[in-house]
This record gives structure tokens, sequence and C-alpha cells, in this order.
């Protein structure tokens, strides 16, 4: 029987700062085994527990998308005492990781209509995911028209700064990224994003939109879809909460009737506005 | 082949027990040295007690233990902890505290991804339940559809017969008839007159309680998440997570690193949801940071949530939380309370 506790072995192979304030770190991971590599079947909006031996183990959203063969990516920020170890490790460490957990972004239900990503901050990375996946060439014709509206507080809070150039750039996707504040040298967009979205309009004929940010970006983009006329089912949104086991048993991540970990983390605005909001 | 039924006298008891301990582990209820009345190991029937109210802790830490080794690493390298191996028995659990294993099943062995080390221990165990005639003050299983003389979650129901000089031991499953044939030698056969009574101490034992009528219990707490109830009923809530760790379907558990040097085990232990860091993100933000919510938690996970994903409420009236509250916070009362919402 496999234990679902264990962690599978892996090793730090690069590390990427992301940010001017240098607390976010992408980590890319090898798997030490080939088989491990082979099984580990996953789709964007998955997350996974990464694990230190000797300190614990935090669950993060995957930031690699499963086009991306033979490494996994995770963008972490240093919050606490594994996040601390994390970033304080160099390529070459052993870890481990167990996962994937949890359910993918609706990829069934995504297929042939207009995806709206709407995004703020660090909360970025399984969005990069779901970016990366759909633009693959085996996958863009998979979906209509692909928009992305990105905002930081400044520039240097941009994650994936080299990706975001190069989608910017690109006829396949319209990717817009802002900041909350005019900074010297940004020739961007400038405002909030639930602002920016309104502005920028989208229609909400044959789309679903995917929403991960802050709560407070989550909170006034809500109305702002949902005036656009996106349905509350077809508004899809990622939640974090506390979790140990990440498989639906040590009861931390629990809201109301559902587990963040083994039902989430990925619900519709439908299903979370039924929920007690404990996340 | 099995045995449905048998009658043992109350002197072979030991010969029962010894001849169980040839492949297992017995447990049972014993006095121990500080005077609390907890499931130990026995090797004689000498120290079993069956008689009085029930354990002070529930037995679920015989299959979940309160704290248990997951892994162990040496550096970088890492191994499972062995699997539990070797049969035991939990003899003389309440029905209240076998009617919650199958509770404790759909949570750890159910989903996509079953609990190993749970699942193997309760692969390895059979459970002989006492039924209970004397239910003690704040046991309510009735109420939440249970009963003194309950099966569920056993292999054995046992109970008293022949003015207390026999037990009466019913197979529930193949497992428990299996036991009775391997002891036939011991039992005598449990024709009507040994059963006489059955029925009648069944009933006197169910009557003794009060019952409470929870019918609609769950659409009554469902639309009272926001009801200020919540502030009064668990005003003086300590929040010292007791009723959580005496809990016999209480099954939330947090994982610890511990390392001395380069080496280490990852540990598995029971958590409350009372706890306020129970749910604190390490950004700081507390999901539910007030002792209502918390409470609010465990009442709704057990009688709205459960029913909900698992299609029963997750309480078996034990009563252990009102009987171990330091601020007498009666479940009850909070139940009653919203069962009587308009």
């Amino acid at each position: 029987m496999k234990n679902p506790y264990a962690p599978i072995p892996v090793t730090i192979d690069d590390v990427f700062i992301e940010n001017e304030q240098r607390d976010i770190k992408t980590f890319r991971l090898a798997f030490d085994r080939e088989e491990d590599r082979a099984c580990f079947a996953y789709l964007p909006g998955q997350f996974a527990e990464l694990s230190l031996f000797g300190t614990g183990e935090c669950p993060i959203g995957i930031a690699s998308s499963p086009t991306e063969n033979g490494h996994l990516l995770f963008s972490v920020k240093r919050t606490g005492v594994v996040t601390g170890e994390l970033h304080a490790s160099a390529p070459g460490r052993r870890m481990g990781i167990r996962g994937p957990l949890g359910h993918s972004f609706p990829w069934q239900r995504m297929e042939g209509k207009n995806i709206l990503i709407v995004s703020g901050g660090f909360a970025f990375t399984t969005l990069r995911s779901a970016i990366v996946y759909m633009l693959d060439p085996a996958n863009r014709q998979r979906f209509a028209k692909i928009t992305t509206v990105y905002g930081a507080r400044e520039p240097g809070e941009l994650l994936y700064k080299k990706s975001i150039a190069d989608w910017a750039a690109r006829p396949d996707i319209e990717f817009i990224s802002t900041i909350d504040r005019q900074k010297d040298g940004w020739d961007g967009k400038v405002g909030l994003v639930p602002n920016v979205v309104k502005e920028l309009a989208p229609s909400a004929e044959n789309a679903l939109a995917l929403v991960c940010g802050p709560p407070i970006m989550i909170k006034f983009t809500i109305p702002v879809l949902l005036e656009l006329g996106f349905a509350k089912e077809d508004i899809i949104l990622s939640l974090e909460n506390r979790m140990k086991c990440g498989i639906g048993k040590c009861g931390r991540c629990n809201v109301g009737p559902v587990y963040v970990c083994k039902d989430g983390p990925v619900f519709t605005w439908a299903e979370l506005e039924k929920l007690p909001a404990e996340y | 082949m099995g045995m449905d039924k048998g009658l043992l006298r109350r002197k072979d008891l030991d010969a029962l027990i010894s001849a169980m301990r040839a492949t297992a582990v017995v447990y049972a209820p014993v006095r121990d040295d500080r005077g609390s009345v907890m499931f130990h190991e026995v090797d004689s029937a000498l120290d079993v007690r069956l008689d009085g109210t029930n354990t002070l802790t529930s037995p679920k830490g015989l299959f979940f233990p309160q704290r248990e080794i997951l892994m162990r690493f040496s550096g970088a390298a890492l191994t499972n902890a062995d699997l539990p191996d070797g049969f035991f028995v939990v003899f003389g659990i309440r029905p209240c505290d076998a009617s919650s294993l199958p509770w404790l099943d759909c949570v750890l062995c159910g989903g996509e991804q079953p609990d190993p080390y749970y699942q193997e221990r309760r692969k390895n165990a059979l459970v002989i339940a006492a039924a209970c005639d004397r239910p003690g003050p704040g046991c309510f299983c009735t109420s939440v559809g249970g009963s003194p003389y309950g099966t569920a979650g056993a292999d054995v129901l046992m109970s008293g017969a022949k003015e207390d000089d026999a037990l009466l031991f019913e197979a529930v499953t193949e497992k428990g008839r299996q036991l009775l044939a391997a002891n036939a030698q011991l039992f005598s056969p449990a024709d009507a007159q040994a059963t006489r009574g059955r029925e009648e101490r069944a009933e006197a034992a169910r009557r003794s309680m009060k019952v409470m009528d929870l019918n609609g219990l769950k659409d009554k707490l469902d639309a009272g998440m926001d009801s200020p109830l919540w502030d009064s009923l668990t005003r003086t809530c300590l929040g010292c997570g007791v009723c959580a760790y005496i809990c016999p379907a209480c099954h939330c558990f947090d994982i610890t690193d511990e390392k001395l040097g380069g080496d280490g085990v990852r540990v598995r232990s029971w958590d409350s949801c009372q706890f306020p860091r129970f749910t604190l993100h390490a950004s700081g933000h507390n999901p539910r940071p007030l002792k209502k919510a918390r409470m609010r938690q465990r009442v709704m996970h057990k009688f709205s949530y459960a029913v909900e994903t698992a299609g029963t409420v997750f309480c078996s009236g034990c009563g252990r939380c009102v009987r171990s509250c330091p601020v007498d916070l009666d479940i009850r009362r909070i139940l009653a309370a919203f069962k009587d919402l308009p």
C-alpha cells in the first residue's frame, strides 16, 4: 500500500529570486528517481507539500506546467519556519514533496472557452502554470481568447518578469500587467486590478474567469465580474488554508463541509458563497 | 464457520482472556495507579473493570495513538515507520465508543488515500463491546442514534446474564463468530433460559436515559451560523481542548518534525480545533480567530458537516465532554438551544 505521508525525494536544482523585496523565490526541483518523475501527473491548479526533513512541511501551489517536462517549480514567500529554511537553501539540497494534491482548475469545462485570468501579487503562481499550459502549442487551440490582468503594488513585485514580457508581446494572449501607483521607469498600466478589469470590460460570453489574489482584490473583483455578466459558477477561485496532511484527514483546512486540500483548493464562487468565510 | 451466541460463566473470563492472549494483546478498562479507569493491556481478568461509568478517555488511541511516528530520517535519507503489526483485542469497550470507530474509518480509511497506520490497526483488532446497564451522568447516546446495547463498530456484544453470574456473548461480525467458535469449550449454549431478561435489561438501560429530540437540528444549526447564541453559549469556554482529546470521534491531528543533530522523526499527534493556532496561517491571518467560531466549528462538524459528508452525526453521546469540561459547557445545552430556535 502506498503511504500517503511518504514524500517523494527531490533535489533543488536552481533557485531564482523573483521580487525586489527578495522574499519570494522560485525553486526548481528535480526528481531523484526517474520513476517518480514519470508518475507525477498533475494539472495546473494543484499543489504539493514541500517537505524539509527535521523542519516540516508546507503546502504550495505548483507553478510549473505539466508541459514543462522534467522539473517542478514552486514560488515560495519567506513567511514561517519551513519557508524560511527553504529560502536559506541552495541548489543541491535534497528534500521531499508530497503530491500532486487537490483538484486542478476545471480544464474540461475550460475547453473551447474564452479564459479571463485575474490575479494580484504573489497569488499568480498556479496561474503561471495555467498560462504556460494553455500557450503550449499542443494545447493552444483547445481554448478561445486568453486575457490576463495581473497586478502588483509596484513593478518590482510582479513575478516571472521575463515570462510576462514574452506574453505581453505574443499575439495569442492579451496580457495586461498593472501596478497600483505610478513609478518611475514603468510605462505600463497603472491602477488597481478590479478597476483595470472594469475598464477592460471583457465579455462574459462563453467565458470562464480564474481569479487568484489577495482577499481585498478578490472582494472587489467579484462584483465587477458579476456586473460584466459572469455567472457565479463561471468564476473560479483558489483557496489557501493551514494544512498538515493534505489528503482530507487532519481536519485543519476544513471550511464548512469541505476540506480545502481534498475538495479544493479550486472552487467556484457559487460554491464559496455558501461556505462560512473561514479561510 | 462461526458461532452466533454463547454464555460464559464469569469465573471463566480469565480463561477466555488467557486464550485470546495466545495470539493477541488484550486491552481492557483497568483502574490505573492514578485512580482513573483507562484502557490498558491486561494479562488476566483480575483487573478488568466492566462495571462503573465509562473510561476517562476514549479507547480511540488504541487505533489512532495520541502520538505516533510516521517517518524517520537521517540527513536527507527517509524511511517510513513500520506499520503496526500484531493482533489485539479491545475488550469491554462501551457501545458508544465502538460506534465511533466506523466514523473514524470514514475519515481515516476513506477517500483516495487511506491512512495506512490506522487501517492496519483496524484490520488487526477484535472489538468486544460491553453493554451498558448504568449509563453515567452526562451520557446521551439515545439522543444521537445510539443505544446502551448498540452493536455498531463491535465484533461481539457482551452483556450480563444469569443474575450477573455469567456473560452473554453475541457475535455481530464474522470475526466475532470466529472468536466464539475458537473458544467453544468455554461457552455454553445461549438457550432461551440463558438469554432471559436480555431484552428487559436493554430496555431498562435505554429508559434510564432522557432522550432529547434532535430531529431537524442540522437545518437549525445551518440557519444559525451567525446566531448570537454562539456568543452567549460559548462565553465561558477556556479553549482548553479537553472535549476533543477525550472524544471518541474527534480525529484532527498535527504533524511535526523532531530532530536531534541530523536524525529525527516526523510525528503525528492529536490536535484540537479549539486551539487558536490550529488554523493560524503563517501570514498571521486566522480564519477562526474567536472562540465562538472555534466552538461552532466543533459542533457544526459533528452535527452538520458530518451529516453532509458521511451521512451521520459524529457524536456518540458518550458524555465525556459533558463530564470533563472545566466550565460545565454542556454540548447538550448548545444542541437544545439551536433545536429550540423558531
